[in-house]
């Protein structure tokens, strides 16, 4: 009996506490109060992810009862990472959205819309970056950072092979084979690995655009294009040359870059500013810069944007924080981190930044001719598409295949896709 | 004078009610102490299992998992029209046959050789079943280092021995054996572990007796040690294999399935599929063909213990 009391006045007290906790759970926090939680993997870039995180957590001055608190996931397993937690319909309240992740979060819902969460002032102030966080003609997020990509090159070591700095493929083949040779280190680097897939298509669109290729055209796939073709078959003079960096993913040959171990790269300017910054082996003066060696001036992009969750425990809280964000102070602060890359609005790095980092201007001006990696009218499927490519060109450096008919097998599977 | 032994009516019932509830208890016991690991593994193992199984009829995305709607076997049809596929399953066999193959050979290697006295023996005990409590993802980035085309270790040896520089995890003709060569060196203490413990279980005066009669080891071994050793072998090998279709850590780690996907087992593809391409649904239908795999593993395995306890009732 008095078991059975007691076992009656556990439950109680038990359900009691659960529905206690259950609607304290539900409360929404008060206005300009509460965590805000702020995905990205930049924040653990050394030395820059403190300075972004200095920039983005000024909020907390103007809201002082706002906690603004970092989710850090490495670049590699970012993407899987959200989708797994906005799947479970968790998540970060903010998150820095990788343009080809943006079509497939927005497509499934997981964004919330931001069309009236920016104020005509604000709107004013936005460049035309933030056109490409619109998805079905809704802006589900503004531009965080637009990251150009270009040659660069360790001077000294280019110096002691006796080389210059290469405007043309023979001439990026001729160089890097002088580097090589002369210093035995590798003479140029890029990714070429499926194990970095993600990252390697958006370096990867850099040779396709370059030689004048696309993925699709007017709706349709152009995978086999002559101009990708053509792409390919210098991407794989590279690899075969024995002058570049085969097996080292990224993390590999921007340590040896920073240890002047490598001559040449094609890289984007973040990955530039995180090897030079504070590096006394390689400075930022010491590196030179200029447009791809290819074809044409196009080139690659890494466009990142700044979107809510639509699982946010604190959205309103989460719009405060953007709105505040795409002021004038904060964006000036973001210009100062961000460094070489385009922002949402035309606010500038100091100038002294880019006196010291020469370098900038030649990234910033691949902006007027850069596209990013999404597929254009696959956006959704650019996951799937990137893979059958990348495949087919990773047989074409380790197996040997021929370029037009590795293309042209990645052209057939694609179209098979449903 | 004649006694009535017979308990009072009242003092009866008093204690045939607590025996009652007493044998009840005991017929309960096996239930309820087993009630614990059976709710356990019906909301943990079961019931995600049947989830999986489910989600492979539909056409769920991992940004939306509940909801996904039922579209028959399309999954598999997918699949099974889809030669990669078929080199995935390819790539999990050589890969799950090796291993196991590798690691029990290894491992019973291994242990007989620890079973013999010799200075040392204490250390190399020790030395030799480090692999099998080394961290996988600490293993998996020191042998990415070894492998290295320019500064690797393996690739400096190879180089000084004559035999040139191979791109042990770029080159699809080596990436798969390096991946089985890292397995099986991870994973075959386990087995040294289990064989070391049944060769304790073989009676020496048999071995003795054989020594005296002029065997040499390897009959010994053959003859004696061997057939004691079968039954845990078989068990270590079900349990390997079994292991062997669902490893994922250390070949994610190495290559990702690549080079030119030639060590994308199932498992790298059900990740693939679920994580990189959203596809929640063909990962599941991938996951139901490991699943089977495994399965008709454990049928062999009862067939084989059904036929060798049939011989050894066998008069």
């Amino acid at each position: 009996m008095n078991v059975r009391k007691q076992l009656a006045g556990l439950i109680a007290v038990a359900l009691t506490a659960s529905l206690a906790a259950g609607c304290g759970g539900d409360d929404p926090p008060a206005a300009g109060a509460g965590e805000l939680v702020f995905a990205s993997w930049q924040w653990l870039e050394p030395s820059r992810g403190d300075q972004l995180w200095t920039a983005v957590t000024g909020f907390q001055q103007v809201k002082p009862a706002a906690k603004m608190k970092q989710q850090a996931v490495a670049r590699k397993d970012y993407e899987s990472t959200l989708k797994t937690q906005i799947g479970g319909r968790g998540g970060p309240d903010i998150l820095i959205i990788p343009d080809t992740f943006l079509p497939e979060l927005a497509d499934a819902g997981a964004l919330e819309p931001l069309d009236d969460v920016l104020g005509a002032a604000e709107k004013s102030t936005l460049n035309a970056t933030s056109a490409a966080g619109t998805y079905e003609g809704k802006q589900v997020g503004y531009a965080w950072e637009i990251v150009n990509y270009a040659l660069f090159w360790n001077k000294d070591l280019l110096a002691k092979a006796g080389a210059t700095p290469p405007t043309d493929l023979a001439g990026l083949l001729a160089a890097a084979k002088a580097i090589k040779d002369k210093t035995g280190n590798p003479g140029f680097a890029v990714r070429h690995q499926i194990s970095e897939e993600t990252p390697w298509w958006i370096d990867f669109s850099n040779w396709s655009y370059g030689f004048g290729g696309a993925w699709s055209k007017d709706g349709k796939l152009t995978i086999n294009s002559p101009e990708n073709v053509a792409a390919v078959t210098a991407y794989r003079d590279m690899y075969a040359s024995g002058a570049m960096a085969v097996g080292d993913d990224a993390s590999t040959f921007r340590s040896k870059f920073k240890e002047g171990k490598i001559g040449m790269m094609i890289d984007n300017s973040s990955a530039l500013y995180t090897m030079v910054n504070g590096n006394k082996v390689v400075p930022s003066t010491g590196v030179g810069a200029s447009k791809l060696p290819f074809p044409t001036p196009a080139s690659g992009q890494a466009g990142f944007f700044v979107g809510i969750n639509k699982y946010a425990k604190n959205k309103a809280l989460a719009k405060e924080w953007l709105r505040w964000f795409y002021g004038a102070d904060a964006q000036q602060r973001a210009a100062a981190a961000l460094g070489a890359s385009v922002i949402g609005t035309d606010a500038k790095p100091p100038a002294d930044f880019v006196t010291a980092n020469p370098w900038v201007l030649t990234f910033q001006a691949q902006a007027a001719t850069s596209a990013d990696a999404v597929v254009d009218g696959f956006e959704t499927k650019t996951a799937q598409l990137r893979h059958l490519v990348l495949t087919e060109v990773e047989k074409v450096l380790v197996a040997g295949d021929d370029p037009a008919a590795a293309l042209t097998r990645a052209q057939q599977e694609a179209e098979k896709l449903r | 004078m004649s006694v009535d032994l017979a308990p009072p009516p009242a003092a009866d019932q008093r204690r045939a009610a607590p025996r009652s509830r007493r044998r009840t208890a005991e017929r309960l016991a096996p239930y309820i102490f087993a009630a614990g690991a059976a709710l356990y593994l019906l909301f943990f193992t079961a019931g995600p299992l049947l989830n999986g199984v489910w989600l492979s009829f539909t056409d769920a995305k991992l940004l939306d998992p509940t909801g996904g709607e039922w579209i028959g076997a399309g999954n598999y049809d997918v699949l099974f029209a889809d030669a990669r596929f078929y080199d995935s399953l390819a790539a999990t066999l050589i890969y799950s046959l090796a291993t196991v193959g590798g690691s029990l050979v290894l491992g019973t290697a291994g242990a007989v050789l620890l079973n013999n006295g010799f200075r040392g023996r204490t250390l190399a005990r020790a030395i030799l079943t480090l692999p099998w409590a080394a961290p996988t993802v600490a293993v998996a980035l020191i042998f990415v280092w070894i492998f290295n085309n320019d500064n690797g270790i393996l690739n400096q040896a190879t180089e000084a021995v004559g035999l040139g520089r191979h791109g042990w995890l770029t080159d699809p003709a080596f990436a798969l054996p390096a991946v089985i060569a890292v397995s099986v060196w991870k994973v075959f203490p386990f087995v040294l572990l289990v064989v070391l413990a049944a060769l304790q279980a073989v009676p020496r005066d048999l071995i003795e007796s054989a020594v005296v009669d002029g065997a040499d080891p390897p009959t010994i071994f053959r003859r004696i040690t061997l057939p004691f050793l079968v039954p845990t072998l078989r068990v270590v090998a079900l349990l390997m294999t079994i292991w062997s279709f669902r490893r994922f850590e250390i070949i994610w780690l190495l290559t990702q399935g690549g080079p030119v996907d030639s060590t994308n087992t199932l498992v790298i593809n059900v990740y693939r599929e679920a994580f990189l391409n959203s596809e929640l649904g063909l990962s599941a239908a991938t996951g139901a063909v490991g699943l089977l795999l495994s399965g008709l593993a454990t049928i062999a395995y009862g067939i084989v213990e059904r036929r060798a306890a049939a011989k050894e009732d066998q008069p």
